[in-house]
């Protein structure tokens, strides 16, 4: 049986199906070991599917090892943004937690005082030059006046000795031109504590009789009306009798660090706590 | 006769490639299955004996690199070769869109014939995975077979000199 020659070529794909149909029906009908032509291209393809993929697999994993590294430098700079952000917010709340220490003393020394006081906050420090002050932020329209003593969770700092309307400068104790009746607290002895200048001050009329030693705490006497009695103002660090006179040679460091100064308290001295 | 000799080499290497490097390139998540393109070339392009031995071929190769039973892709493969051979005697097949068009057209037959075997043989519903992988890696081989036509157009003993102009 001849095919017409137009149909020739249709005949040799059916006839090509057809084996692949036979094929296919053997294949799942008969299943066996796998055939030696299968088997020879597995064999063929596995290497040199093997030694394509070893460079492919290498550039890959190069490539990704890169972007893992970009992807790290990205990562590293946000973490360093955050960092210093981050360095930022803890230095504010550091501050905000002393500020709140330093307040919370003075608070606990206002609710002790029997005086009506006055927190402020120091804004200007004036000790390098001939006088020394320093700049607190409440004037007159707070009620500030001259004279009333300023002081702080250590001890006496000063006095006002001018006023603004917002603004009001305080002489501290360790300035050559403050005077303060003071008295030694152990033995009650009275003199008259005046700044020397260099964060020192002197405890003047203390006859040579009397006993100072160092390490004795000065207190305000109350004796003017500037200073409550017993409010604290430095420590005796030296006391010398071989000066030539009647007096004692005594020096007392103030009980303030003058260095440290962020808030203090005005003490309204004429108006007394009502109970 | 060039042809019978290169032509079972070639097409190894074709398939390698294809499993290998496209699949290494696009992780193994797609398969660009160019094997498909070569089967529609050989069926617009080539003499019908060769083109049919070379599709038979081809999915036997497919067969054994895919792991599929014997004849599971030649038969696909040998029947789209025998549709595109159909087609070409009635078409202007030069075009580069109807190149890829009718690759497109090709790779959903070739889609449905592997979800009917797959059905009778192994029994398995894979209409979602067709849905899936099959249709993003389709849109590739559309996409790249009018590059692969002027490729396979350049490799001389494939034709022998006979290439069929429709």
């Amino acid at each position: 049986m001849s095919i017409p020659k137009k149909y020739r070529p249709i005949a040799i794909v059916v006839l090509v199906i057809v084996f692949s149909i036979i094929l296919l029906f053997l294949s799942t009908k008969m299943p066996s070991d796998t055939g030696y032509p299968r088997r020879f291209i597995l064999d063929v393809v596995a290497p040199i599917e093997r030694l394509i993929r070893i460079p492919l697999d290498e550039t890959i994993t190069v490539w990704n090892r890169y972007l893992f590294l970009v992807g790290l430098g990205e990562e590293n700079r946000r973490l360093k943004r955050e960092n210093d952000h981050l360095k930022n917010q803890l230095l504010l709340h550091q501050e905000g937690y002393l500020e709140g220490l330093r307040l919370q003393k003075l608070l606990t020394m206002k609710d002790q005082s029997d005086y009506v006081s006055m927190t402020a906050r120091v804004i200007g420090m004036d000790q390098k030059s001939l006088i020394k002050t320093i700049l607190i932020n409440k004037g007159t329209t707070h009620g500030i006046r001259n004279g009333l003593p300023v002081v702080n969770e250590q001890g006496v700092l000063g006095r006002i000795i001018e006023t603004s309307w917002h603004v009001s400068r305080v002489l501290l104790i360790s300035d050559g031109n403050s005077n303060i009746d003071a008295l030694v607290q152990g033995t009650r002895v009275q003199g008259m504590l005046q700044g020397s200048g260099a964060m020192r001050c002197m405890l003047k009329y203390i006859a040579k009789t009397e006993e100072v030693k160092a390490g004795d705490l000065v207190v305000s006497s109350g004796m003017t009306e500037i200073f409550p009695k017993g409010l604290l103002l430095g420590t005796v660090i030296r006391a010398d009798k071989k000066d030539s006179g009647l007096f004692q040679r005594i020096e007392v460091a103030p009980a303030v660090d003058f260095t440290r100064l962020e808030e203090v308290m005005v003490l309204m001295v004429t108006e007394k706590k009502k109970k | 006769m060039n042809f019978y000799v290169f032509v079972p080499w070639f097409l190894l290497m074709l398939v390698v490639f294809q499993h290998a490097v496209l699949g290494t390139i696009f992780f193994h998540s797609l398969a660009v299955e160019i094997s498909l393109v070569m089967v529609i070339y050989a069926g617009l392009r080539m003499a019908v004996l060769r083109g049919s031995i070379l599709s038979l071929i081809l999915g036997l190769m497919m067969d054994s690199i895919t792991g599929v039973c014997s004849g599971f892709y030649a038969l696909i493969y040998t029947s789209i070769f025998l549709m595109v051979y159909l087609v070409s005697l009635h078409v202007y097949a030069k075009s580069t869109p109807f190149v890829v068009l009718f690759t497109l057209c090709c790779g959903f037959i070739e889609g449905i014939w592997l979800l009917v075997l797959n059905q009778i043989i192994y029994g398995t519903n894979i209409f979602s995975d067709l849905a899936l992988y099959f249709v993003p890696q389709l849109v590739i081989v559309s996409l790249i077979s009018p590059f692969l036509f002027k490729f396979f157009h350049r490799i001389g003993w494939l034709h022998d000199g006979y290439v069929r102009s429709n």
